[in-house]
């Protein structure tokens, strides 16, 4: 699923738009480090989206991972490969 | 864009005003003294409708030696006093309600035209400056009571020259809050500004970039002020 967004770093964050649904988001620098691993992974072979869940380097974040991927896939629309 | 007093049984009995524009009646009528307001308020229906060569923002919006600040402003917030207050002191009117900002251009389109004040905010303008004119007292609007006050010949003269955007201020009145200006992030800016936009939406991509563009022109504060205006015009003028 090819994912495209605009990103704009800010003095509080990263302001995400997301122009298939035509939403806004600020995101905070944990969950922003969260989406550029997922953008990272955007330009695999596939064409589609996997992310390293057990990859520790975006782990920092004091909130969970897992629940920071699942709030940006809902929020993104990103599908998870099967 | 017109007014039309209602037809049939209404021409004589409950006397009622219809606003047209392009021949449609996108309102229900309204009663005869509130012509004036309800035409106020399809005035600002138009251009939010259709001017969407431009980011259009529910904020007021003044210009003093050049240093243009925007002023929006959720309900209750006391943007409308604020910048009629400001006006009073000698900044210059661009809108009180609407900001058009020309993001090929970084600028501030003018449309000025009487302040709009409602409830209390009548007798608080009144005692601010007894020299204010302010027309007729509508009661028992959807908005409450409504007053317009007239805009300075300064502000109409100059009302074909933008400005380029310097400051966003965002007012909160509480009666109970200490006076002080104090800086906010842009992010958090944008999104409340996003929010207070008629149009954000529509022009999609278009609009992240006006907005993106906008905050990167201008520094941003919230203005926390007990309701003396006096004070909140100072801290305003403080920044220009």
């Amino acid at each position: 699923m090819p994912v495209e967004f605009d990103l704009c770093e800010m003095e509080d964050g990263y302001l995400v738009y997301h122009p298939g649904t035509g939403n806004t988001h600020l995101l905070d620098n944990n969950a922003a480090n969260v989406l550029f691993l997922l953008l990272e992974h955007k330009s695999l072979p596939e064409g589609d989206l996997r992310w390293p869940i057990s990859d520790t380097s975006a782990s920092e974040s004091p909130q969970s991972l897992t629940d920071t991927l699942e709030s940006l896939k809902e929020i993104f629309l990103i599908e998870e490969r099967e | 864009m017109c007014l039309r007093q209602s037809k049939g049984i209404h021409r004589y009995f409950r006397k009622q005003v219809n606003f047209y524009a392009d021949q449609l009646a996108p309102f229900k009528p309204l009663p005869l003294d509130q012509a004036f307001p309800f035409f106020e308020w399809g005035l600002n229906w138009c251009v939010a409708q259709n001017c969407h060569q431009f980011l259009i923002i529910h904020a007021g919006v003044l210009e003093k030696n050049g240093v243009a600040i925007i002023m929006p402003g959720f309900p209750g917030a006391g943007k409308s006093t604020l910048t009629a207050a400001l006006m009073l002191r000698g900044w210059r009117l661009l809108s009180d309600e609407l900001t058009l900002y020309d993001w090929k251009t970084n600028s501030l389109v003018p449309i000025p035209r009487p302040v709009s004040l409602k409830n209390d905010s009548i007798d608080i303008i009144r005692q601010f400056d007894s020299n204010a004119q302010i027309g007729d007292v509508v009661k028992d609007t959807q908005k409450g009571t409504v007053a317009h006050l007239k805009v300075p010949g300064h502000s109409i003269q100059k009302a074909q020259q933008s400005v380029s955007p310097r400051f966003i201020v965002i007012p909160r009145y509480d009666r109970e809050a200490d006076n002080e200006v104090r800086k906010v992030p842009d992010g958090t800016t944008f999104m409340r500004m996003a929010e207070l936009s008629f149009n954000y939406g529509i022009l999609g991509v278009d609009g992240f970039n006006a907005m993106k563009h906008l905050m990167r022109e201008s520094s941003c504060y919230e203005l926390s002020y007990n309701g003396d205006l006096d004070i909140g015009v100072g801290m305003i003028d403080g920044l220009a």
